[in-house]
C-alpha cells in the first residue's frame, strides 16, 4: 500500500494488485457526526448518485457508466463511531475485459470529477428541485420501508433506547423528520461544505501504480483542510438496566441485549477475540449453548462496536422463551468473566478470526474499506502484524476485558397489536 | 474477442472419476483461499420418483431436512469440525439442487477431506431428527415473517399451481413433522449417488495433490448404486386472476410472474443457459434506465428504486418475476403486463441500447470473478451442461442483438400472473 497526501487533508491510498478482474475506487468524505448536517448529507449523496450537471438525467448517468464497460457507481453513507462518511464508489472492469479502446481509469476519474465538483443544480436553487424532491420521497419511503424488516427495526429501537438523545442515536441514513425538513439549498450547501472541508481519502485497489492515480486525481483541485477527527463515543452508565418492550406484528419475538464495554487502542484485538468467543461466530458460545444445546432460539449473535463501546446480543426467539434466553445469555457472559477460556477453544476462535481476515484479502471492497478505516483512525497495520496481534491475545486478557462489560439494556419486541407507524 | 478472459484466467479442467463422480477444477492461483462445493442434483421439487419400478412420494421439505441433518456424524458435528479446521462451511437447498460448500485458506487439506466425507456418510437418528423438526419449524416461521419471501412463494404458486415450486423449500410445519429418519435415509440413498453429484474446487491449489485427495476420499471411493428416476411434475395452467393479499406492509406491493415454456427435452442444456442470459438481458432492457417507458413510470412516481426484475431458470423450469412498490397497483400490473406480452417488439424498439445493457451484464459477471464462493455456487452442474462463470462470460461476449431477437421470437411464454399486497390496517 502506498499513501500520498496530495493536499492538506486530502489523501490518495493505492493498493496495487493483479489479483482482481476489476479496479475499485472509493472516495470518502469524512466529518464529525452532526445532527445539523446528517440528513442533508444523505440527500446530497443520493443526488450525486442520480445525476450531475453533465449527466443531467438518471438515464444519461447510467449511459456514461454502461459505456465504461458497465462501470458500477454508487454512494454509501455510514458511521464509524462519531464519524460520518459519504463514500462514492466506482468499480471498473480490468482493462483486459474493456469493450472500448479508451483509457478506462482516466474515464473513471473524469466521471468522478464531474459528479463531485459539478453536481446537478446551482448556488441559488440548490440541487435541482424536481429531482431532489423525487430523491427525498425515495429516501423517505426507504426509511419507512425499514419498518418491515423486523430484526432491523428491533435493533434500531434498541439503539435508540440505549443512546437516547445523543447524535450517536441517529441512523447514518437519516430520520423521517430530518429528511422531510431538508431543502435543496441546504443539501447543496452542506455538500459544498463537505467538498471544501471534509477529510478526503481516495482509495484505489487494482492493477495500478500510485503515479497513474496521481496523474488523474489532480483534476479534482481540492483545497487544503485541517482536521482533528474523533471517532470514540462514550456515555454515562444508566443506574440500572433499561427495560424496553415493544409490540409488533411478529410470529417470532426479538430480543436485544446491550452492554457497555469500552476498549482502547490495541485492546481491539482482545475485543475481537472476546466477541468471537461470545457470539460473533457460528461456533461461538451463544450459538452452541443457547441455540444448539438449549434449542431456545433460531438465530443468536453478538456484535461489538469498538468506537461506541457497545456490545449487542440479538436473538429471534419464541415469546415464552424471552426470559430464559436473557438469563442464558447473561450466564454465558458471566462464564467468560469468571472462568478462563480453555486453550483449545481460544485457539479455534483465533484461527477462525485469522482465517476470515485472510479471506477478506480476496475482496477488493473489504480491502478498500479496511484501508480507509486504518487511515482515518490512524491505526495502520500490516496484514502479518494483524494476524500476530490476534495470536498474542491471552485467556487472561479476554477475561479481564469481559469483566468490564456492564449490562445496560434489555429490549424485547413481541407479537400483538399491530402498530403501523 | 471471445477469448479475452482467457488471457486473464487459467484453463479449467473437467473430469469424471471411475465411480461416476464429476470433478471440476477452476484454478485462481493469486487468491488466498480455496472454495470447494459438493452439489447434488436433487432439490425440494424432487418429491416424486421411481425407485425400482415403485412410485415414491415424499413429504415437502425432505431435501432441505437432509441438508440440515447431513452435518451430523455419529461422533461429531461436521459443521463444528469444519469451523475448528478453519473453514467456513455452508449449505443450501434449491428446488433442484442441494449444495454443501466451504471456503478456507490455501492448503487446508483436512477441511476438503471433511467436506468429501460427511456428505457421503449420513447418520439420521430419531432424537436429533425430532429436535431438528423444531428448528426447521422456527425457520419456516421466520420465512413467514419475511414479507418479500412470502410474496415470492405466492407468485410461484400462481405460476406453478399444485407444484412443489409454489411451496416453501423447507416444507410446512405439518410436512416437516411427518419426516422420519427412514425417509431421510431413502432420499439419501436415492439421490446422493456419485453419478448424481459434482465436486467443484476454485482458488489456489496444487492440482495433482487436490485430485489425489478427491480420488482417495469417500466421495471418490464410494461405489455408487443406480440413481432413481426423478419425475417432473406436469405443469398446470397459470392462474391469471390477480391475487389480493392483506399484509402488514407500509406500502402496496405488486408482484408479477411469467413462465417461459422452453422445450426442455429438445433444447441443449447450453442453449437453455443462453436463453436464460437472453431473458435477463431482455428484462434489463425493457425495465431499465434505457427504456423511456420505464423511466416515465419512475419519474411519475408510479414505481421507485424497489422495482426489481429477475429471470430464473433451473432444471426443467424458467420464469421471470417482477416486484414493485407503488401507490397504484392496478396501473403497474397493466403497464408491466403490456410490456411482457409484447416483449420482442419492445426489445426491437430498444435495439440501440443493447450494447449498453450487455456491457452492464458483462461487468456484473466479471465482478463475480473476484468472488470465488459465487463462482462455485453459480455452477449449476448438469442443468447447464457444466457451464462455469467463464463459460457464461464467453456466451455473453459472443451474443448479438439479432441472436437475442431471434430467440425471443421463438420462445413461447405463459400469460402473466399477479399479486397485490395492500396495507392491512387491523
Amino acid at each position: 500500500m502506498v499513501t500520498k497526501e496530495i493536499q492538506t487533508g486530502v489523501f490518495v491510498h493505492v493498493l496495487p494488485t493483479k489479483q482482481f478482474a476489476t479496479t475499485h475506487i472509493a472516495v470518502n468524505f469524512t466529518q464529525q457526526l452532526n445532527q445539523q448536517t446528517l440528513n442533508a448529507r444523505v440527500l446530497a449523496s443520493n443526488m450525486l448518485e442520480t445525476a450531475s450537471a453533465k449527466y443531467s438525467s438518471q438515464t444519461k448517468l447510467a449511459q456514461a457508466l454502461s459505456e465504461m464497460t458497465g462501470a458500477a457507481f454508487g454512494t454509501e453513507i455510514f458511521k464509524v463511531g462519531q464519524l460520518h462518511t459519504i463514500r462514492l464508489q466506482l468499480n471498473l472492469v480490468h482493462e483486459t475485459f474493456a469493450t472500448t479502446d479508451s483509457d478506462i481509469l482516466r474515464d473513471g476519474f473524469n466521471f468522478l470529477n464531474e459528479v463531485i465538483n459539478w453536481p446537478m443544480g446551482d448556488e441559488s436553487v440548490g440541487f435541482s428541485p424536481v429531482m431532489f424532491n423525487r430523491q427525498k420521497e425515495i429516501a423517505l419511503d426507504e426509511v419507512a420501508g425499514l419498518r418491515e424488516d423486523k430484526p432491523y427495526y428491533a435493533l434500531r429501537e434498541a439503539l435508540q433506547a440505549y443512546f437516547g438523545s445523543a447524535d450517536q442515536a441517529l441512523p447514518a441514513f437519516g430520520t423521517i423528520s430530518g429528511l422531510q425538513a431538508t431543502t435543496p439549498q441546504q443539501a447543496w450547501h452542506v455538500w459544498q461544505e463537505s467538498v471544501a472541508n471534509d477529510r478526503i481519502d481516495i482509495v484505489v485497489v487494482g492493477d495500478i501504480a500510485l503515479a497513474e492515480v496521481l496523474a488523474v486525481t489532480t483534476q479534482f483541485n481540492f483545497a487544503p483542510r485541517h482536521h482533528q477527527l474523533q471517532a470514540i463515543y462514550q456515555q454515562k452508565l444508566f443506574p440500572q438496566v433499561k427495560q424496553v418492550k415493544s409490540q409488533d406484528d411478529v410470529n417470532q419475538a426479538r430480543l436485544v441485549l446491550g452492554y457497555t464495554l469500552m476498549s482502547a487502542g490495541d485492546e481491539r484485538f482482545v475485543a475481537n477475540v472476546f466477541n468471537g468467543l461470545f457470539g460473533g461466530l457460528a461456533i461461538s458460545r451463544l450459538f452452541l449453548n443457547v441455540r444448539e444445546s438449549a434449542g431456545l432460539v433460531y438465530g443468536i449473535s453478538s456484535d461489538y462496536n469498538p468506537y461506541t463501546g457497545l456490545l449487542i446480543v440479538e436473538a429471534g426467539v419464541d415469546q415464552v422463551n424471552l426470559a430464559i434466553t436473557t438469563a442464558k445469555v447473561n450466564e454465558e457472559l458471566q462464564r467468560l468473566q469468571q472462568e478462563l477460556v480453555p486453550d483449545e477453544e481460544l485457539a479455534v476462535v483465533k484461527q477462525l478470526l485469522k482465517t476470515s481476515y485472510t479471506m477478506t484479502l480476496d475482496q477488493p471492497l473489504y480491502l478498500a474499506d479496511r484501508l480507509y478505516n486504518q487511515q482515518v483512525l490512524d491505526q495502520p497495520i500490516t496484514d502479518d502484524a494483524w494476524l500476530e496481534k490476534i495470536d498474542a491475545v491471552t485467556a487472561e486478557q479476554v477475561r479481564s476485558f469481559a469483566q468490564r462489560a456492564v449490562w445496560q439494556l434489555q429490549y424485547e419486541m413481541v407479537g400483538g397489536e399491530v402498530n403501523v407507524g | 474477442m471471445l477469448a479475452k478472459s482467457q488471457k486473464f484466467l487459467p484453463a479449467e479442467r473437467h473430469l469424471t472419476l471411475s465411480n461416476g463422480l464429476r470433478v471440476h477444477l477452476l484454478p485462481r492461483p493469486d487468491f488466498h483461499q480455496v472454495v470447494a462445493m459438493v452439489t447434488v442434483d436433487y432439490g425440494a421439487r424432487d418429491r416424486l420418483f421411481m425407485d425400482q419400478g415403485k412410485l415414491v412420494s415424499q413429504p415437502a421439505g425432505v431435501a432441505h431436512f437432509v441438508e440440515h441433518r447431513l452435518f451430523a456424524q455419529p461422533e461429531y458435528d461436521a459443521f463444528s469440525r469444519l469451523s475448528e479446521l478453519g473453514a467456513n462451511a455452508n449449505a443450501f437447498t434449491t428446488q433442484t439442487r442441494t449444495s454443501y460448500y466451504l471456503s478456507t485458506t490455501v492448503g487446508n487439506q483436512a477441511a476438503l477431506q471433511e467436506l468429501l466425507t460427511f456428505t457421503q456418510e449420513p447418520y439420521f437418528d430419531l432424537a436429533t431428527v425430532q429436535r431438528e423438526q423444531e428448528i426447521i419449524t422456527q425457520e419456516i416461521d421466520m420465512y413467514e415473517d419475511d414479507i418479500n419471501s412470502k410474496l415470492y412463494r405466492l407468485i410461484l404458486a400462481r405460476l406453478y399451481p399444485d407444484d412443489p415450486l409454489g411451496q416453501d423449500i423447507a416444507g410446512t410445519v405439518e410436512s416437516v413433522h411427518q419426516i422420519t429418519p427412514e425417509q431421510l435415509q431413502l432420499a439419501f440413498s436415492s439421490f446422493y449417488q456419485p453419478d448424481n453429484m459434482d465436486v467443484v474446487v476454485t482458488g489456489a491449489f496444487d492440482e495433482t495433490k487436490l485430485l489425489s485427495l478427491i480420488e482417495n476420499s469417500p466421495a471418490g471411493q464410494r461405489v455408487g448404486a443406480k440413481s432413481v428416476t426423478k419425475l417432473v411434475p406436469e405443469l398446470k395452467p397459470v392462474i391469471t386472476t390477480p391475487l389480493e393479499v392483506p399484509l402488514n406492509v407500509v406500502r402496496n406491493k405488486v408482484v408479477l410472474g411469467q413462465r417461459w415454456e422452453l422445450d426442455f427435452a429438445k433444447l441443449s442444456r447450453r442453449d437453455i443457459l443462453r436463453v436464460t442470459i437472453i431473458g435477463s438481458l431482455a428484462i434489463d432492457l425493457v425495465f431499465g434506465e434505457f427504456s423511456p417507458t420505464y423511466m416515465t413510470w419512475y419519474n411519475d412516481g408510479l414505481i421507485d428504486d424497489n422495482f426489481s426484475a429477475d429471470f430464473d431458470a433451473e432444471r426443467h423450469f424458467a420464469y421471470l418475476t417482477i416486484a414493485a412498490e407503488t401507490a397504484e397497483p392496478e396501473r403497474v400490473i397493466a403497464a408491466v403486463s403490456q410490456v411482457l406480452n409484447d416483449l420482442t417488439a419492445q426489445v426491437v424498439q430498444l435495439k440501440t441500447s443493447f450494447k449498453l445493457v450487455k456491457n452492464d451484464a458483462l461487468s456484473r459477471l466479471i465482478n463475480k470473478l473476484n468472488q470465488l464462493e459465487e463462482t462455485a455456487i453459480r455452477f449449476e452442474g448438469q442443468t447447464f451442461d457444466e457451464a462455469t462463470l467463464q463459460d457464461e462470460i464467453a456466451i455473453l461476449q459472443a451474443l448479438t442483438v439479432n441472436d437475442m431477437i431471434m430467440v425471443l421470437t421463438q420462445t413461447a411464454v405463459s400469460p402473466v400472473a399477479s399479486i397485490i399486497a395492500r396495507p392491512d390496517m387491523l
